[in-house]
C-alpha cells in the first residue's frame, strides 16, 4: 500500500535529546552549588590574622558585630547595649553552648569589645569566636 | 507541525549535524564579516594593544562628555517615588512594631493593677491625685502661678465627678487636657526666652516643663481610663496606614512612641507602688517619664515638602526620608527595651506580697539610721521575709555551722532582730583596713561557694552615668531624684548638668567602666555633681554577704532595689566606712549605687564577702 508523501516526509529535530541535556545540566549545578548560607554580615573592616582558622560557615551561630563607630549589631540589625544584655540573658538561659561569632572593625573602640566580651564572660557564655580575615581564606 | 515545501526539500537531503555545522559556519562568516567592517571593534576582540596613556586636558573632556545630564522633573519624580516607597514601606514596619511594643507594656501595666488589686475607679482616682500634685509642684516653682493653680483646680473638679461615672466628665477631661497642653507651651516660651548663661532659671524652668510634660501624659492616661472615655483606638487599619505619607507615618511613629514612654512610666510607677507599698498616685507623681530620642531639627517640615521637583530638593527630601527612618528605628529600639523591661516589672514582682518591701525597707532604713558609722547591720531577716525565704538559712536549711564563726564576728549574727547593728566591728571585727587584706583584693561579681577565691571582692565593672545638676537647696538629702533611679535604661541619654561654657545641659550616657583599684572614680568627675553606677552581681545559690560601702562624698545604695545604704554627709572615703550584711538571691542581683561629689574628690567602693568566707 502506498503511503502519502506527507506522512513520511515529516522531519523534525529530536528534543528528547535536549530535554535530557538541560536536565542532566540543571542536576549538575543542583549538586556542585552548596546553598548560600546567611553569614549576618556587617559593613565591617575585618582586622588580619595570619593564624585565623577556617570555619565553615554556619546559620545557627549567634552573631554579635561592632562597627567602627562601637554602634553594636545582633544578627547583622542594629541594636542597643540594653538589648544586647536582654538577649544575651535569654541565650544563657536557653542555649548557653551556643556559638558566639563577634564581626569587629579594625578600628573599632576597643573598650567597646571589652564591654561584650565582658557581657558574654558574665553570661557564662564561652563558645565565643573572633572573626578576622586572612588572605587564604578571605580571597 | 508541518513543514513547508522549501523546508522540507532543505532537509530531506541533510541529516541534522549537517544542519549544525551549516548554522555555526553561518554565525563564523557573520562575526569575521563584522570584525572586518569595524576595525575598532577587532582590535578591542582581537587584538589586545597596550591602552594610550590620556592627556589629563583629554581626560576632563571626557569626563564631561559622560558627565550625567541634569535629570528631568519627570525623572527626580520617577526616582523620588521609589525612594519615598521604600521608606514608607520601613516607617510602616517601624509603627507596626512601636504598637506592639505598646500593647505588650499596657497588658503588662494592666497585669501590676490587678496585682495591685486596683480597679479602673482607683486609677481614675489616682491619676487626678497624681495631676494635682504635679500642677501644685509647678506652682511652687513660681513659673505661671496663676495658670498652673487654674489647672489644680480644674482637676479638682474632675475628682468631683464621683469617680468617673458622671456624664459630663469625658468634656472636662479633655478641656483639662487643652489646658494642659497650652500650658506646657507657654512654659517652654518662657524657657527658651531665657538667656543661655542664666543656667540657675533655665535649670529651674527645664524641670518644670518636664513636670508640665508629665502632667500631659497623665491626662492622656486619664482620658484613656474613663468609662467609654476616647480611648485609644488602638492599632492604625492596614489600608489608612497605606494611605498616609511619609509624614504622616513619621508623626504617628514619635504619636506612639510618647505613648509608650508613658505607659511605661505609669507600669513603672504601679511597681513602685506594689514594691514600696505606697498609694499609686504619689508612686505616679514620683516616676519620670522617659525622656524622647531627639528628633533633628526641621525633619517634620522636610518631610511634609514632599514632591521634589530638582535633584538638589530631592537630596534634601531623600536625607529627610533617611533621618526620619533612623529615628523611628531608634524609637522602636527603644520600645522593645521598655517592654522587656516593663515584662521583667511583671516577672520579678508577680505579688501582693511584694508590698511588705516598704515595711520592711522602712526598717531598714530606720535601723541603718541609728547604726553608728563602721557597723554592721543586719538586714538578712527583713530580706528573707522579703523574698519569701524561710527563716534559718539562705537557701532555707536550719543553720550553718560555716557561717556561725562569720556572724559571730557581727554582734547580732544569725537569729538577730531586724536590722539590729553594732558599732564595735569597724577596725576589729572586720579588719579591712589591714594592709594585709588590701593587697589581696581581687575583682569580681560572681560568686560561688566551690570557687578557689577566698575573702573580699571588689567590684570593678560598672556602667555609670553623670554628670547630674544637683539644686544647691538640695546639698544634703537625696531627694532630688534623676532618671536611673526610675529605670536603668542602659540605652537612655538624659540632660546633665549645665555646661558651665555653652550654658547648655550636657548629654548624658551610660559609659562602660571597668576599673582596676578598689576605689572607683566616676569619669568626667565634676564638683557639685550626682552620679549614678549600675552593675550587676551573680550568685550560685541564695547567699548572705558582707557588703562593706565607703563613699566620697555622700552615697547610696540599692540591692534589687532596696535602699541598703544611705550616706549624706560630706565624708572621706575610708574602705570601712559602713558594713551591711545582705541577703543575694540565686541568680543575677542588680546593685545602683547613687554618688555624690561634694568639692575636689568623687569615689566609692563596694566590697563584698560571702559570710563564711572571710580570710
Amino acid at each position: 500500500m502506498r503511503m502519502a508523501p506527507e506522512e513520511n516526509d515529516k522531519i523534525e529535530l529530536g528534543m528528547a535529546s535536549l530535554i535530557d541535556c538541560v536536565f542532566l545540566l540543571l542536576i549538575f549545578f543542583l549538586v556542585t552549588t552548596m546553598l548560600k548560607k546567611d553569614r549576618k554580615e556587617i559593613e565591617v573592616s575585618l582586622p588580619v590574622s595570619a593564624s585565623s582558622l577556617e570555619m565553615a560557615p554556619d546559620d545557627t551561630m549567634l552573631v554579635i558585630g561592632i562597627d567602627r563607630e562601637g554602634n553594636l549589631f545582633y544578627e547583622g540589625k542594629p541594636t542597643t547595649v540594653h538589648l544586647l544584655h536582654e538577649v544575651l540573658r535569654a541565650v544563657e538561659l536557653e542555649t548557653p553552648d551556643k556559638r558566639i561569632r563577634l564581626d569587629t572593625d579594625e578600628e573599632t573602640p576597643f573598650h567597646r569589645v571589652v564591654e561584650v566580651l565582658d557581657a558574654l564572660q558574665f553570661r557564662n557564655l564561652r563558645n565565643v569566636g573572633v572573626r578576622t580575615y586572612h588572605e587564604k581564606y578571605d580571597r | 507541525m508541518k513543514n513547508t515545501t522549501a523546508e522540507r526539500r532543505l532537509l530531506r537531503g541533510l541529516g541534522p549535524m549537517q544542519v549544525a555545522w551549516g548554522l555555526a559556519l553561518g554565525l563564523f562568516l557573520v562575526v569575521a564579516a563584522v570584525l572586518a567592517v569595524f576595525p575598532q571593534l577587532r582590535q578591542s576582540v582581537i587584538v589586545v594593544e597596550p591602552a594610550p596613556k590620556p592627556d589629563p586636558a583629554e581626560l576632563e573632556r571626557r569626563r564631561a562628555q559622560i558627565k550625567k545630564p541634569e535629570p528631568t522633573e519627570k525623572q527626580v519624580k520617577e526616582i523620588a517615588e521609589r525612594v519615598e516607597r521604600k521608606k514608607k514601606q520601613e516607617l510602616r514596619e517601624k509603627v507596626r512594631q512601636l504598637e506592639k511594643n505598646l500593647e505588650d507594656i499596657r497588658e503588662a501595666e494592666d497585669m501590676r493593677h490587678e496585682a495591685l488589686g486596683l480597679e479602673a475607679v482607683d486609677v481614675f482616682a489616682a491619676l487626678i491625685t497624681a495631676i494635682r500634685k504635679k500642677a501644685e509642684l509647678v506652682e511652687q516653682s513660681g513659673e505661671l502661678r496663676e495658670q498652673s493653680r487654674t489647672l489644680r483646680g480644674q482637676a479638682d473638679g474632675l475628682a468631683a465627678f464621683e469617680n468617673g461615672e458622671s456624664p459630663g466628665l469625658q468634656e472636662a477631661a479633655v478641656a483639662l487636657r487643652g489646658a494642659v497642653a497650652a500650658h506646657e507651651q507657654a512654659l517652654r516660651t518662657r524657657r527658651d526666652s531665657l538667656e543661655p548663661h542664666d543656667t540657675y532659671h533655665r535649670t529651674r524652668a527645664e524641670r518644670v516643663v518636664g513636670h508640665a510634660v508629665q502632667m500631659g501624659g497623665l491626662v492622656e492616661r486619664l482620658i484613656r481610663t474613663l468609662p467609654g472615655g476616647a480611648a485609644d483606638a488602638g492599632p492604625v487599619p492596614e489600608d489608612a496606614l497605606q494611605a498616609m505619607t511619609a509624614a504622616e507615618l513619621f508623626d504617628e511613629a514619635a504619636r506612639l512612641d510618647d505613648a509608650i514612654r508613658q505607659e511605661f512610666a505609669d507600669a513603672r510607677a504601679a511597681e513602685l507602688a506594689a514594691v514600696q507599698d505606697q498609694p499609686l498616685a504619689e508612686a505616679l507623681a514620683q516616676v519620670d517619664v522617659p525622656e524622647a530620642a531627639p528628633v533633628p531639627a526641621g525633619l517634620p517640615g522636610a518631610l511634609a515638602a514632599g514632591e521634589p521637583s530638582s535633584r538638589e530638593e530631592f537630596q534634601q527630601y531623600n536625607q529627610a526620608l533617611e533621618q526620619a527612618a533612623q529615628a523611628a528605628g531608634a524609637m522602636e529600639l527603644a520600645a522593645q527595651g521598655m517592654a522587656a523591661q516593663a515584662r521583667g516589672f511583671n516577672a520579678q514582682g508577680e505579688s501582693r506580697e511584694a508590698a511588705q518591701a516598704t515595711r520592711l525597707q522602712q526598717a531598714m532604713r530606720s535601723s541603718a539610721a541609728a547604726a553608728a558609722p563602721g557597723a554592721v547591720v543586719d538586714l538578712t531577716p527583713m530580706m528573707r521575709d522579703l523574698y519569701g525565704l524561710q527563716r534559718g538559712g539562705p537557701s532555707g536549711e536550719s543553720g550553718n555551722s560555716g557561717r556561725l564563726d562569720a556572724t559571730s564576728l557581727m554582734a547580732g549574727g544569725e537569729g538577730t532582730q531586724m536590722g539590729q547593728s553594732t558599732a564595735e566591728s569597724a577596725g576589729r571585727a572586720l579588719p579591712l583596713r589591714d594592709h594585709q587584706i588590701i593587697p589581696q583584693l581581687l575583682p569580681g561579681r560572681k560568686f560561688s561557694r566551690s570557687s578557689g577565691r577566698r575573702g573580699w571582692l571588689y567590684i570593678d565593672t560598672w556602667y555609670v552615668i553623670g554628670p547630674f545638676q544637683k539644686p544647691d537647696s538640695d546639698r544634703l538629702s537625696f531627694a532630688t531624684r534623676f532618671p536611673p533611679e526610675t529605670r536603668i535604661d542602659l540605652d537612655g541619654e538624659y540632660a546633665g548638668k549645665i555646661h558651665p561654657q555653652t550654658g547648655r545641659p550636657l548629654a548624658l550616657r551610660w559609659r562602660f567602666f571597668q576599673s582596676n583599684t578598689l576605689r572607683i572614680t566616676p569619669p568626667d568627675e565634676i564638683d557639685g555633681s550626682v552620679y549614678y553606677a549600675w552593675t550587676e552581681v551573680y550568685f550560685e545559690e541564695d547567699e548572705e554577704v558582707l557588703v562593706a560601702v565607703a563613699s566620697d562624698d555622700a552615697a547610696k545604695v540599692w540591692i534589687n532595689d532596696l535602699v541598703v545604704w544611705e550616706d549624706t554627709g560630706l565624708s572621706a572615703w575610708r574602705v570601712d566606712e559602713g558594713f551591711r550584711k545582705v541577703l543575694f538571691r540565686k541568680g543575677y542581683n542588680s546593685v545602683l549605687v547613687r554618688i555624690e561629689n561634694g568639692p575636689v574628690v568623687c569615689m566609692y567602693s563596694l566590697l563584698f564577702c560571702p559570710v563564711g568566707l572571710e580570710r
